[in-house]
């Protein structure tokens, strides 16, 4: 491992992007190494073999160190295939029943992206193309932490995931440009092997960008039809919730549902004709966006539209070229409900995950939610004001420092995602990132 | 392989490390980039499974829906970076590795659970030297993990040397080799035959790590008629002696009384035989119209245990598996076309693992094992089938296409395959699209 490092940090600060070609084929090769360390500062989160104790993450520190090559290779200029593979080693947190609470190392492997790109018509000029895979897929370039709702979110219940590490997708995405700025996606993907279908548009201009996207997630399930409902009700499964409609018919909840995500970027650099020699090119953007977890309304968790509303704006800072970025975002999301993804088609009823028993009604069918509502009190409320400020520089072509200071949705790090668990609970819950990259 | 696999981080950070200085060095010069070939194969397989089977008795209690895992649709996505080396005219080698992401039907079974997985290491890591003339090459000699077909033609049942086991007899399929690690001695220095000695690991099966002697060979006949044959020596040598032949101190079932025999103590270890014959008859006429893979008829039978037990491996014939497949012309419309079946007259479930035990049973999950027939297949499961067609454009993409009714097994998560089939009985069967990138 030493020698890995040793050798890596010998690579450093060298363009080192290698081509080569053979036949018709061209291929790259690049790589990146970080390194970084987070202190939680204090969060209010509990764990299972302590549930008294909340103050056990206060001061916690823990590390990354994560190497990843990525190899692609083009044919006759229009297909391309990419393929890159990571490897993660970490200073986590400890197991949830670990007493001493030690810092719990891991390692992993794991494939950070691989797929088929075809470029439509002339490939210097290509109006289309086609990705097949598995690819990140970033369309919010200014947002390092909050933001990103199209896919860092979901529905039933609507949870958000924060962060700067691109969401992955697995699918089809179909790429069309109209004149110079005008871009129609059309995504096919499979989260959790249900489909999804999402039509994004997107506006990019010199001064300002506009994105408008409506996703039917989850529309193509893939447990129905394949399950005998009539058994999972009489064995009580404990994935099944709903609510009786005013005939009394049992209706349960879905996983699947609609999104809306608006998302603006000005420019004010080139809006106002300044001197952009001074300022790095990520200076002096305006950016906001809003997401609708579900359009539809259902009784019980899913009745008010405004619980169901992510809302963030961020501003980069001028600093005369000092940093290439300070931000600030701040993020609004007034969902009453914990913020974690989870298989059930309802949103995890206490507050303190760690807790263990459910105090809510055992059955399966819940009328009403005023009970559940009561259980989180205040702490429904405490969190729904995120924020985060975050500042990069590089130097040279090839490495960059980091510092992100934040209390948004923090999950410990995961095979290049995220565990479920957010750990931060209130604006008053924080902690700070420092990251060092270099890049081959 | 679990070692294998600890060691598979560090060893890839210490790869991309290395790769990435190659780059640099090249870029500086300092070496000769001539001598490297790099490859990247990208690939995505979507399968489903139209009806499957999952029993209470194969372990799985909670189950309670049986047709949990039918009509569901199985998506793996990925690829593989290989790097080769020819550092003199007699040294060679490679390192792949492979990352994918593919989803696991269900996690533990329960319904409306499913999970997706990710995982990443080493697919191949050898060394080769070659020996006698440096032209003709007539002995190479390879060393470390690396991938093994001695059948291309066959699609997906098939090649049983070393896709099986022995006491209890299981078999594999799939269109991947399978996966050698230790020595390999392949020569040609006799015209038309190829003999090939090797020195392997058993690392995808418990009791792992046990080593086994084999040979394969084969005689090339006019280019029409390949007749081959080989013998596997298995777990001749025994890592841990109490794990290869359980004895009562540890696993009480791996020694039984049998009427008229008395107590009799099972093993792991035993011997495999193979022979197998394929012919192509475009070289006995003019084939222009027919693609390279038309018109090949093929044949395998194995004999998986040569030693006859009481109770439990009374009856060769219940050891042989059989296969026999034709490629259907195509006249260059598809690459291949090939129908395969299998007979396999065992009377047991198809799975390597009883825990650790060499007899074959049904895991009940806490329950003991069950060998008792009633519980098997028995003559059931007998027949397999599987239907491929392969289609290459572009000289880059590849597109297949299979249905089947095999001995399908999801994944692992550690490079290998759960030991639980899929597609068991008759009506039992799946479908799957392909498609591969190769650059």
């Amino acid at each position: 491992m030493r020698t890995g490092v040793l050798a890596a940090v010998m690579c450093v600060g060298f363009s080192a992007g290698v081509a080569t070609a053979e036949g018709d084929v061209t291929f790259d090769i690049s790589g990146s190494f970080s390194a970084d360390i987070t202190q939680i500062v204090n969060s209010s989160n509990v764990r299972g073999v302590e549930p008294a104790n909340s103050d056990w993450l206060d001061g916690y520190l823990l590390q990354t160190v994560d190497a990843k090559i990525v190899m692609a290779a083009t044919a006759r200029e229009k297909l391309k295939g990419s393929f890159a593979l990571a490897n993660e080693v970490s200073f986590g947190l400890p197991d949830d029943n670990d007493v001493a609470a030690l810092r719990k190392r891991g390692s992993t492997t794991f494939l950070e992206s691989a797929y088929l790109s075809y470029l439509c018509g002339d490939p210097q000029d290509s109006r289309a193309d086609l990705t097949l895979g598995y690819f990140s897929y970033n369309y919010y370039p200014d947002s390092r932490v909050l933001g990103g709702y199209l896919f860092k979110t979901g529905i039933h219940p609507g949870y958000i995931i924060s962060g700067n590490i691109d969401p992955k997708l697995r699918g089809l995405l179909f790429h069309a440009r109209m004149r110079e700025f005008l871009h129609h996606n059309i995504f096919v993907t499979t989260p959790e092997n249900d489909l999804s279908l999402t039509y994004l548009f997107r506006a990019v201009a010199e001064s300002f960008s506009l994105d408008a996207a409506f996703m039917a997630h989850r529309v193509v399930p893939y447990f129905e039809g394949k399950t005998d409902l009539a058994k999972e009700e009489a064995n009580q499964s404990p994935l099944l919730h709903g609510y009786r409609d005013e005939d009394g018919t049992r209706i349960w909840y879905k996983k699947s549902g609609f999104k809306l995500v608006g998302r603006l970027t000005l420019d004010f650099k080139k809006m106002l004709g300044l001197n952009e020699e001074r300022f790095s090119s990520q200076a002096m953007r305006l950016y906001a966006e809003a997401a609708l977890l579900g359009i539809k309304n259902y009784p019980g968790y899913y009745e008010r539209i405004s619980e169901r509303v992510p809302v963030m704006a961020g501003v980069s800072i001028p600093t005369l070229k000092l940093l290439d970025v300070l931000a600030f975002e701040i993020e609004y999301y007034g969902s009453p409900f914990y913020n974690n993804p989870i298989d059930e088609p309802k949103p995890l009823y206490l507050f303190e995950y760690s807790q263990g028993t459910d105090l809510a009604p055992s059955n399966m069918i819940h009328p009403d939610t005023s009970d559940v509502r009561a259980l989180i009190g205040e702490h429904g409320k405490g969190d729904n004001i995120r924020w985060a400020v975050y500042a990069e520089r590089t130097f040279g072509k090839s490495f960059s420092v980091g510092l992100r200071v934040a209390s948004d949705h923090w999950r410990e790090r995961s095979a290049g995602w995220y565990e479920p668990l957010e750990m931060l609970h209130g604006p008053d819950e924080w902690y700070w990132y420092l990251n060092f990259t270099a890049r081959l | 392989m679990i070692n294998l696999l600890r060691r598979t981080s560090i060893t890839l950070t210490t790869a991309i490390a290395a790769v990435l200085c190659t780059a640099w060095c090249a870029q500086a010069e300092l070496i000769d980039l001539d001598k490297f070939d790099l490859s990247l194969l990208m690939y995505a397989r979507a399968e489903q499974i139209v009806k499957s089977d999952i029993r209470p008795e194969m372990g799985y209690p909670d189950v309670r829906d049986m047709n949990i895992l039918d009509r569901g649709l199985y998506t793996v996505v990925g690829g593989r970076l290989g790097l080769s080396a020819l550092l003199t005219e007699r040294f060679s080698g490679y390192v792949c590795f492979d990352g994918h992401i593919w989803t696991q039907p269900v996690g533990e079974f329960q319904p409306r659970s499913i999970t997706e997985v990710t995982s990443g290491g080493v697919h191949e890591a050898w060394a080769r030297v070659a020996f006698g003339d440096i032209e003709r090459k007539p002995f190479v000699l390879t060393g470390g993990l690396f991938n093994y077909r001695y059948a291309t033609q066959m699609r997906d049942l098939g090649e049983y040397l070393f896709r099986s086991g022995v006491y209890p007899g299981y078999v594999f399929s799939g269109s991947e080799g399978y996966e050698l690690l230790g020595l390999w001695l392949k020569s040609t220095a006799i015209p038309n035959m190829t003999h090939e000695l090797f020195f392997t690991s058993i690392i995808n099966e418990v009791p792992n790590f046990d080593l086994s002697p084999s040979y394969v060979g084969h005689v090339n006949i006019a280019d029409v008629v390949t007749v081959g044959a080989g013998i596997m020596f298995s777990r001749l040598i025994s890592v841990r002696e109490e794990y290869t032949t359980p004895d009562s101190a540890i696993t009480p079932i791996a020694r039984e009384y049998v009427e008229g025999h008395g107590n009799v103590q099972y093993t792991h270890r035993g011997i495999k035989v193979m022979g197998r014959i394929a012919i192509d008859p475009k070289p006995l006429f003019n084939a222009r119209l027919f693609g390279p893979e038309d018109l090949k008829l093929y044949a395998e039978a194995a004999l998986l245990g040569t030693k006859n037990y009481p109770k439990y491996y009374e009856e060769p014939a219940e050891r042989i598996p059989v296969m026999f497949g034709f490629h259907f012309p195509c006249f260059k419309l598809l690459d291949v076309l090939a129908i395969e079946f299998e007979y396999y007259g065992t009377q047991y479930m198809n799975d390597p693992y009883n825990n650790g035990v060499p007899i074959p049973g049904i895991s009940r999950g806490e329950e003991a094992p069950s060998t008792d027939l009633e519980d098997h297949p028995g003559d059931a499961d007998n027949w397999k089938w599987a239907i491929v067609a392969e289609k290459t454009i572009i000289d880059h993409l590849t597109f297949s296409a299979i249905a089947a009714r095999d001995h399908y097994r999801i994944e692992d998560g550690n490079g290998y395959y759960q030991p639980h089939e899929l597609t068991v009985m008759p009506g039992q069967w799946y479908w799957g699209l392909g498609l591969k990138a190769s650059f």
